[in-house]
């Protein structure tokens, strides 16, 4: 057909955008994230010196005691929040690109719920019905068919989700649905627990707060692979996401199968938002936020560009949130307290240059 | 590829195109045969709701035809997976672009979507074409900046440049003038005719401004209120009034010999002009719109162009054998028409100029 480059001179390099300070970006978000592990690992009822857990994590001999804590509590807890911090980033990414909406997320959608009720059904299945609901299932899952449930319910919310959004295709009505799936699915999981002692409802209270406490190494043999699977998944998908930077229509022009993209998002965010619902609860607020601090930061629409900048400011953000959560003097404070005071604000920013641009939605 | 003897390559054999619903088919337009050949500028033309956009995306794939088919280098789009679609044709819809904070050379880039591999990387070639295509489209100055900072016409330009990026045999684009001012319109039309002509690109443009068209068009494709298609040259068009029928509106008429739309005027009191050049049009125009029918003498009512005292200013005298008026301005002379034009059979004399909130009134009433 048309052969365009002959037709002109030999293309200058595009000087202007070259976007300088791409890679210095990334390296002071790095070395962020490293002194906020450092300060995961330190922080707690027991303070543990820094010099002591680069000792402890490069193999040389620390005390005992220090150890232990290290490797038994704060590793544990590091690395759940640094994942989940990065899989929600993702998501929230992928969903805000599939809807075309900047204030789509998992928690927002009701995809968090949906994972909520997957791992209450799966545990209720499982034949020790009643007994001990909570402790075996939320908060200490070990269960690999929970996290399965937990995706599954996630994916069955998210299907619904789109197929509803397509029918009310105003972006302000999509997150009303998805905040009424949400009463309907708590609505759900509320009958499931009808019957459940009051020892169980205070620990699914305390399980809808939000966690990264309690997970094990053995958790996390689980944990790790999936969300690894989970992250690669989106990894392979960026090419479709910013496609949709320009709309379905126009996607669908350059090429892209909508159906198997829109198939694609949803089963690598349901892996994301699922597994992390399973170990560490409903999360509120990260999967908005990260995005938005992602775009900012780089100053960029590009998936290329923002789906590695996700993972590094969720790990951070999710790990930071879970430090304060756990100051010393705060008591423990819930988790999505914690992640409403960076989130919220973030939403409500964004919101409200909406409203400036006066973006006919 | 030398394009010698530029055979179809866009080619619509008995297609019917509309929607199919649970209450039913809705066909919108039916039987529709016709052929776009390479380096053709064709005009979809048609009163609104007629379904040039619906046509538009049959072509394009986004929706599937009734019956018949759309044959593309003489192959059935509908049995082409979508990416060979897009190495194909490229589109500029209607829809609104948002691309949160992409520049305008990203965007471009994104036309290579059906060229490159799983992960979109672009080699030396992929930018060759992007910025060939800004330059071909005019944006390639825009390049660095944001395009959610561009005026409706650069965007225009850059979104030509992103369908062009995807190195298409056919270029559809959908009422791509409507948000442009008319300087801004002539100049994209140019744009689309430049790139027809040189990439041999077949071009098929929608818009319901058959003025545009008419003047611009390779091909013209009208769309009647019948759901029928006619294909043809703007002027055969014109001739057999093809063009002008399904635009039939009380009060407006198509004047075949400057190919656009006026007023009815059949009935209106005559009125000639005496002069010449500038002045003696602009006179016959301000006559016009005060409700007048320019004859050529002898008419009822006269207008004399009279040279100015310096040029700053068009003076006349305005007659109808009982008195003569002169004025100093045309806005002056229009008013004086419109009095006389509403006062029936009145003649000039007696009638004095009138204040303007008089005036006013007789205007908005």
């Amino acid at each position: 057909m048309t052969v365009l480059p002959p037709v002109s001179k030999p293309a200058p390099p595009e000087p202007a955008l070259r976007r300088t300070g791409v890679p210095v970006r990334f390296a002071v978000l790095a070395v962020v994230l490293a002194a906020v592990i450092v300060a995961g690992i330190a922080i707690g009822p027991v303070r543990i010196p820094v010099a002591e857990i680069v000792r402890g994590l490069t193999g040389r001999p620390t005390q005992p005691g220090d150890w232990a804590i290290i490797y038994e509590v704060r590793l544990p807890r590091t690395i759940t929040a640094t994942l989940c911090g990065a899989a929600l980033g993702v998501a929230g990414l992928q969903m805000q690109a599939l809807f075309r909406n900047p204030l789509a997320d998992p928690y927002v959608l009701g995809v968090s719920s949906g994972a909520s009720l997957g791992v209450a059904i799966a545990v209720l299945a499982g034949g020790n019905a009643a007994a001990g609901l909570f402790e075996v299932s939320f908060g200490v899952l070990g269960d690999l068919g929970s996290v399965v449930a937990a995706c599954a319910g996630a994916a069955v919310v998210l299907a619904i989700v789109l197929a509803l959004g397509r029918v009310a295709r105003s972006s302000n009505t999509l997150l009303l649905l998805g905040v009424m799936l949400s009463f309907l699915v708590f609505a759900a999981i509320e009958v499931l627990l009808a019957g459940a002692s009051p020892l169980r409802i205070q620990q699914y209270v305390e399980w809808e707060f939000g966690s990264f406490e309690g997970v094990t190494w053995p958790n996390l043999q689980i944990m790790v692979p999936v969300l690894a699977a989970g992250l690669l998944a989106a990894t392979a998908g960026i090419k479709s996401l910013n496609a949709l930077l320009l709309g379905e229509r126009y996607a669908a022009t350059m090429g892209l199968h909508l159906g198997r993209a829109r198939l694609a998002i949803i089963i690598s965010s349901s892996l994301l938002a699922g597994t992390v619902t399973a170990f560490a609860g409903p999360i509120a607020f990260l999967g908005i936020a990260i995005p938005h601090v992602a775009r900012t930061v780089f100053r960029s629409s590009d998936h290329r560009v923002l789906l590695p900048a996700c993972i590094l400011i969720g790990a951070a953000m999710a790990l930071a949130s879970d430090i304060l959560a756990q100051l010393p003097g705060s008591g423990v404070l819930p988790l999505n307290a914690m992640t409403a005071l960076f989130g919220a604000p973030v939403v409500i920013f964004v919101l409200v240059r909406a409203h400036r641009q006066e973006v006919p939605v | 590829m030398t394009g010698e003897a530029d055979g179809p390559v866009l080619r619509l054999d008995a297609l019917a195109v509309g929607y199919r619903a649970r209450a039913g088919t809705r066909t919108v337009l039916a039987d529709v045969t016709t052929t776009l050949a390479a380096g053709e500028l064709a005009f979809l033309v048609g009163p609104n709701g007629a379904g040039k956009s619906t046509l538009l995306r049959s072509i394009a794939g986004l929706q599937p035809a009734l019956s018949g088919q759309v044959l593309l280098d003489g192959q059935p789009v509908a049995r082409m997976p979508r990416s060979q679609i897009a190495r194909k044709i490229a589109a500029v819809l209607t829809d609104r672009v948002d691309p949160g904070r992409l520049r305008a050379w990203e965007v471009v880039s994104l036309g290579r979507h059906p060229h490159t591999g799983w992960s979109g990387r672009l080699d030396d070639h992929d930018r060759d074409v992007i910025s060939a295509a800004m330059r071909r489209s005019g944006a390639a100055h825009l390049a660095a900046q944001e395009f959610s900072q561009l005026s409706d016409g650069q965007r225009q330009r850059v979104l030509v440049a992103r369908a062009l990026a995807q190195q298409p045999g056919v270029l559809l684009l959908d009422e791509p003038t409507s948000f442009l001012d008319p300087p801004g319109q002539i100049a994209l039309l140019s744009l689309l005719a430049e790139v027809a002509a040189v990439e041999r690109v077949a071009v098929l443009v929608s818009t319901n401004d058959v003025e545009l068209a008419a003047r611009h068009a390779d091909m013209l494709w009208v769309v009647g209120r019948d759901g029928t298609l006619t294909a043809g040259g703007p002027e055969d068009l014109v001739y057999s009034g093809a063009l002008a029928g399904p635009f039939d509106t009380e009060g407006a008429i198509f004047d075949p010999a400057t190919l656009s739309f006026t007023t009815e005027d059949a009935g209106r009191r005559t009125a000639a002009v005496h002069g010449d050049g500038l002045p003696a049009l602009l006179a016959a125009h301000a006559l016009r719109r005060a409700g007048f029918r320019i004859v050529d003498p002898p008419a009822p009512v006269r207008v004399t162009v009279l040279p100015g005292p310096d040029g700053a200013g068009i003076h006349t005298i305005i007659s109808d054998g009982s008195a003569e008026v002169r004025h100093a301005s045309l806005e002056s002379l229009a008013r004086h028409a419109r009095r006389v034009r509403s006062a029936g059979h009145a003649t000039l004399a007696g009638t004095g100029p009138a204040p303007p909130s008089r005036v006013n009134q007789e205007h908005s009433s």
